[in-house]
């Protein structure tokens, strides 16, 4: 790449991240600035929300913004537009249930990082390149290790905490570990270069070869598969949620997740994507292999992940357990999504079901989820906190409007239509079953059936506190909810949406499948500037140097 | 001007929702808006009855309803001669029993529910004559069925009132059986479309084998027979004159019982490819008329004497859609359509009049209760003798005209019947039928009006078991059904000539304070409808039938026109006017003779004719047959159903359920230890798996 050219790139990659580098910027002023003065918690919050309404201004003036797909390190294509989207929103309702949960003396810290984790995950939805995707997510890793410990410090905060802390730090070394084999593949870290070597020449070229991209393949789903929480990775969640605050067992419930199927989409299942009838890689291809282990791999982490959530779930009377399990569960369903999206290619015009399916998933997630767990934090107080599915009971009597709000997010958890979620679910079970073809059908089927099995499993525990609110008399110990305005716009935001997305499907379904296009495709080269073409010209060569050279 | 079509139903809705929503505060107001609404819906169809008129039919897609895979079922109106003809009747009729139900049920507490109900009814009811496919039809056809159960159960603290809306439900769903059957049919031969203007077209209905046509009109006939009460699935009509009398003015004349008259005459371009169905029809029809007439003859109860009354007329109307046979078609859908649209002004008024002594009687209906009371309520008395003069087709009365039509129409199948391939006699059986039954209707319908109107004056006294006990200011709702096995006179027993008496029912309507008004006529907002439908009831027949303003506007209806090949000229069918005007007369006579002053006449021929005459009274016994046969059968199959459901499913399921909670507490549970170093081994021994796995597979 001639210096021009990497000019061009480098200032086209800043332009595209600028609302990243604003949320940074804001992030560091906070933390340095905590440092000498001390001012209300509301001021930080206050910021913390004008730098979330800010990047979302930015990222709305730079939608038409791109990048060139094969030199630049970050991507402003759809799939970029729609998560960091998500990202900024869910930012901004987390900060409504938030922002009163932390003292006045460590709010600084606590907003700057809050800032960061989200940079970091907008950073890994644009990321095109292996190293940057693993700052990204460093970058919203070592913040969480800080939001853990920052709000209440006792005993079990801090176990879970360093929980949190060690087992993370493992998963980052076998990411890291994955990451590194995936370059060695075809010597290359920028993505979209690598899967379109990997797809156009795979009939002339030996790549992906399978031994090493399966290698690649099983660490980097467990380095990921940590973040998402899916079995065996698992194992912090339950621990974790119920021995932090409330609000960082939402935000860890739903930011890593979001990550890591954002990072899985993006690494994995555009890279070795590989559809039945495929010219350039026929049947005997090592794609065709290795897409076909891929598939496999992400159905039978599905079927243990749904498995283990959904009835590990069932005896779980503390809330936040409940939910960590709930969450589990529900990593296992986009892994269906996943598994689905190993069979999206961008050399034919398939669908693009499975990629769709886990986006628009996850943003049904999130807002069920936040919800949901946004009901408990606007019930609770210092002295009165709700901790277990009793504390819940009469609900619907005490505070009808809570318990609706919960109710939708309930029902939605559950999959019952019209709620979103049921529509998330629809399309994960639908796209596992639109590419159940060929002689590999009959396991699409089997996962499809039984990720249709637990959900059944799963709605008895959503449906048990819906009873528990309605049937059961109220607790002894009446609950005091003072909650905030912010807390109740957030939460309320999450109930109808719930619902609203449901009823009218069509935005997030455009948006999602829009997002899934682009998350696969393989682009036409861009000429940016004149000198461009040369260097995509040889970046294109490269394969054949780097077959050599290995 | 066409695209005003979507008020008709829309106006009866928005006047429903305005009832039900804001009945809270509205209260004795709230039949404003559904009265409002009806009227509204009946101006409109008035303008689309015109623009048929002027412009012919048309469609219009409202919105496209269901588009799934092969199924596309537009939310589409059609207005045609059938059609507007239809809604203005239906909009008429029921305006003008909104009107009397809001005297009526005035201080009933569920005064907002009533006409909330009532504005539903009549959104369905006009959704289903204007719907352009089957499907939407079919929709509409089940609200009017649902609306039926909630009016009928109205007084749902009523024990009665609750199984007469459960009966009429269900024998309904037996009907909508029939028709649903009937639907997935026609989709899979009509080129999966259920549009009325694919499947009621001439050249594709001769690409359907003869069969096929058979068993899809035999079953729309099915759907039709518990729609418009016939035999075999008639029980219901009579049970559900438990509800409000304005309730039943509505399903009797306007609302329900015509639906299935309306299906099988817009299908009629089927069914006259199919002569046999049409024989069927016209067969059962017949023996429906008879069978009703019959049991009205010695039913005590005012109201289920015109309950059975309209069962036998809906006959009358099978009977002239059966005798559409070759080139009879065209002339038999008129008659059938005419008696209908007549049938609807005399019905609705008997049945308002008769609620209008019931209301003066302070509930009661039972004719063995009052006598005479052709001073008392004057207007009730005129209005109800101008009814009873149609039913029995006194010349010049509507029903005359609509009836005569009827019998011409048969007596031209019987000669046109064997060209088609039918023989002649059925026809012949049945028009010699239907003449009898003309008389037994002038005769029963004689027998209600002279034994309740004429005669010694006489009310049921205050202390009479079925009357509302006034003191007590019970609310309708809570009244319980009282029952009574003795007569309250001698006279009346002697007129009967038996001691036991079967269980005569009471029917309670909405008021508190009846000494107010207990024998004294009703209220202006009352006797103001029935003098507006007795003057369609005894003009409507003249204005229409003979001036062929009828007849030229159903017409209109695409297809109608060339029905049945070359039209034969319709000549005035002397013979039949003759016996039939006879008959009428003949029945209103012996009923003089009978009732209009006590007499000894009737328990003597009752004594002597005693099994028929207990036949009759018991109404052939044809609910106990049911009861014995479809009943049992039904709850025997439900309490083994139950049996497997409780031992065998319940604990199967139990058992399931018991898998994944028992994987979750004793399997994957206790994994989860709380141990660091545990999680990690484990994250490590997971790869190492995963990655075995993969590399030997």
């Amino acid at each position: 790449m001639t210096p021009p050219d990497a000019l061009v790139v480098a200032k086209q990659t800043l332009l595209v991240l600028s609302p990243e580098l604003l949320l940074l910027l804001v992030a560091t002023v906070m933390m340095t600035a905590g440092a000498f003065v001390t001012l209300p918690r509301r001021v930080w919050a206050g910021a913390t929300a004008g730098a979330l309404v800010a990047a979302m201004v930015a990222l709305f003036m730079l939608r038409n913004e791109t990048t060139d797909p094969y030199s630049s390190v970050a991507l402003n294509d759809a799939l970029s537009g729609y998560a960091r989207f998500a990202f900024l929103l869910t930012g901004l309702i987390l900060l409504g249930l938030a922002h009163d949960q932390v003292d006045d003396s460590r709010a600084a810290e606590f907003f700057g990082a809050f800032l960061m984790i989200h940079a970091g995950a907008m950073l890994v939805a644009a990321s095109n390149e292996l190293v940057f995707l693993f700052v990204g997510l460093e970058l919203v890793s070592i913040p969480t290790y800080l939001l853990l410990y920052l709000p209440r410090r006792n005993a079990t905060t801090q176990e879970a905490a360093t929980k949190y802390f060690f087992l993370s730090i493992f998963s980052s070394g076998l990411l890291l570990f994955g990451l590194a084999y995936l370059y060695g593949l075809a010597g290359v870290s920028n993505l979209k270069a690598l899967s379109y070597l990997i797809h156009w020449f795979s009939n002339s070229l030996p790549l992906p070869e399978p031994q090493l991209a399966v290698i690649a393949l099983v660490f980097v789903m467990a380095g990921l598969g940590f973040r998402v929480a899916a079995v065996p990775f698992h194992w912090y969640a339950p621990d974790v949620y119920e021995g932090s605050p409330t609000v960082m067992a939402a935000l860890l419930a739903w930011v890593p997740k979001g990550v890591g199927f954002l990072a899985l989409i993006r690494v994995l299942s555009a890279v070795f994507g590989w559809e039945r009838g495929d010219l350039h890689a026929s049947e005997m291809s090592n794609l065709s292999q290795v897409s076909d282990k891929a598939a496999f791999l992400a159905g039978l982490i599905a079927i243990i992940t749904m498995t283990l959530g959904n009835t590990v779930a069932l005896r779980q009377d503390n809330l936040k357990r409940l939910f960590a399990y709930s969450s589990i569960a529900h990593a296992g369903y986009m892994m269906v999504g996943l598994a689905a999206a190993f069979r999206n290619s961008p050399t034919t015009s398939g669908g693009f079901l499975g990629t769709e399916g886990i986006l628009l998933y996850l943003a049904t997630y999130a807002l069920m989820t936040l919800g949901a767990l946004g009901v408990i934090i606007a019930l609770s107080t210092r002295d009165r906190p709700v901790e277990t599915v009793d504390d819940l009971s009469g609900l619907a009597w005490t505070h009808p409007t809570a318990a609706l709000a919960m109710g939708l997010c309930l029902f939605s958890l559950a999959g019952v239509p019209p709620m979103a979620g049921f529509y998330g679910k629809f399309w994960i079970f639908g796209s596992a079953l639109a590419v159940a073809k060929g002689p590999d059908a009959r396991g699409f089927q089997l996962l499809t059936i039984i990720g249709v099995l637990n959900a059944a499993i799963g709605a008895y525990y959503y449906l048990r506190i819906l009873m528990k609110m309605t049937f059961s008399p109220a607790p002894a110990r009446p609950l005091m909810p003072r909650p905030s305005w912010a807390a109740i716009l957030a939460v309320g935001a999450c109930a109808s949406l719930s619902l609203g997305l449901g009823l009218i499907t069509a935005p997030l379904v455009n948006a999602s499948h829009q997002a899934a296009i682009s998350a696969v495709a393989t682009p036409e080269v861009l000429s940016v500037a004149p000198a461009k073409s040369t260097a995509i010209m040889r970046e294109r060569e490269r394969p054949a140097a780097g077959a050599v050279r290995r | 001007m066409i695209s005003l079509a979507v008020l008709v139903p829309l106006f009866p809705l928005l006047g429903a929702l305005v009832a039900a929503i804001g009945g809270k505060w509205l209260k004795g107001l709230s039949h404003w808006p559904v009265i409002v609404g009806i009227g509204a819906a009946f101006f409109v169809s008035l303008l689309l009855y015109n623009s048929v008129d002027r412009l012919g039919d048309s469609r219009v897609v409202i919105f496209n309803w269901i588009d799934a895979g092969d199924l596309h079922v537009p939310f589409q109106f059609r207005i045609d001669g059938l059609t507007t003809m239809m809604l203005t009747m239906v909009t008429f009729v029921a305006t003008l029993v909104a009107i009397f139900a809001s005297g009526y049920m005035h201080g009933d507490p569920a005064y907002p529910r009533f006409f909330a109900l009532v504005g539903l009814f009549v959104f369905s009811m006009t959704g289903l004559v204007l719907s352009n496919n089957y499907v939407l039809t079919y929709a509409f056809w089940e609200g009017v069925g649902v609306c039926s159960y909630l009016l009928v159960g109205f007084w749902h603290a009523k024990p009665a009132a609750a199984a007469a809306a459960k009966k009429a439900f269900l024998v309904n769903r037996v009907g909508d059986f029939g028709f649903a059957i009937a639907i997935f049919w026609m989709w899979t031969i009509f080129g999966h479309s259920l549009s009325y203007d694919d499947v009621l077209n001439e050249r594709t209905l001769e690409t359907i084998p003869h069969g096929t046509r058979l068993g899809i009109a035999l079953l729309l006939f099915w759907a039709a027979t518990a729609k418009s009460a016939q035999i075999p699935l008639y029980v219901w009509l009579p049970d559900a004159m438990e509800g409000p009398t304005p309730v039943s003015a509505l399903i009797h004349a306007a609302t329900m019982v015509t639906a299935g008259v309306y299906l099988i005459a817009r299908s009629s371009l089927l069914f006259v490819t199919v002569p046999g169905a049409q024989a069927t029809i016209a067969v059962v029809g017949c023996l429906t008329a008879l069978l009703a007439a019959l049991i009205a003859l010695t039913q005590t109860d005012l109201k289920r004497v015109m309950a059975y009354s309209t069962v036998s007329q809906l006959g009358y109307m099978f009977m002239a859609l059966g005798a559409g046979v070759g080139s009879v078609a065209k002339f038999a859908v008129v008659a059938a359509m005419f008696h209908l649209f007549t049938h609807a002004f005399f019905k609705a008024l008997l049945f308002l009049a008769s609620g209008s002594v019931m209301h003066a009687m302070g509930g009661v209906i039972d004719m063995r209760r009052f006598r005479g009371l052709r001073h008392r309520l004057p207007y009730t008395h005129l209005t109800f003798l101008c009814g009873g003069l149609a039913l029995s087709g006194i010349p010049i009365t509507a029903g005359f005209f609509s009836k005569d039509e009827i019998l011409a129409a048969l007596n031209m199948a019987a000669h046109e019947a064997p060209r088609v391939g039918i023989p002649g006699w059925i026809y012949g059986l049945v028009y010699w039928t239907a003449l009898f039954t003309a008389l037994l209707t002038a005769f029963y319908t004689g027998r209600a009006y002279f034994w309740t109107f004429w005669g010694p004056e006489r009310l049921p006294g205050p202390d009479d078991p079925e009357a509302t006990p006034s003191e007590t200011q019970v609310q309708s709702s809570t009244v319980a059904h009282h029952v009574s096995t003795e007569l309250p006179s001698a006279d009346a027993q002697a007129a009967h000539g038996i001691s036991e008496e079967p269980v005569a029912h009471a029917d309670d309507h909405g008021h508190g304070d009846h000494d107010s008004h207990f024998g004294q006529e009703s209220p202006p907002i009352m006797w103001v409808p029935l003098a507006i439908l007795a003057g369609f009831a005894l003009l409507a027949g003249l204005a229409f039938g003979p001036t062929g303003i009828f007849e030229k506007h159903l017409v209109r209806t695409p297809g109608f026109e060339e029905m049945g090949g070359h039209a034969v000229a319709h000549a005035f069918d002397w013979a039949s006017v003759l016996l039939g005007s006879a008959a009428g007369v003949l029945g209103l006579g012996l009923a003089y003779l009978f009732y209009a002053s006590p007499s000894p006449l009737p328990a003597r021929i009752a004594a002597n004719l005693g099994g028929l005459y207990r036949a009759s009274l018991n109404k052939f016994y044809i609910d106990e047959f049911y009861d014995a046969t479809v009943v049992r059968f039904t709850w025997l199959a439900a309490a083994i159903s139950r049996a497997v459901d409780e031992y065998v499913v319940h604990n199967l399921v139990l058992s399931v359920a018991w898998l994944p909670r028992f994987v979750g507490r004793r399997v994957l549970g206790p994994l989860q230890n709380g141990l660091m170093q545990y999680y990690a081994a484990a994250t490590a021994l997971g790869v190492a798996c995963l990655l075995l796995i993969l590399l030997l597979f």
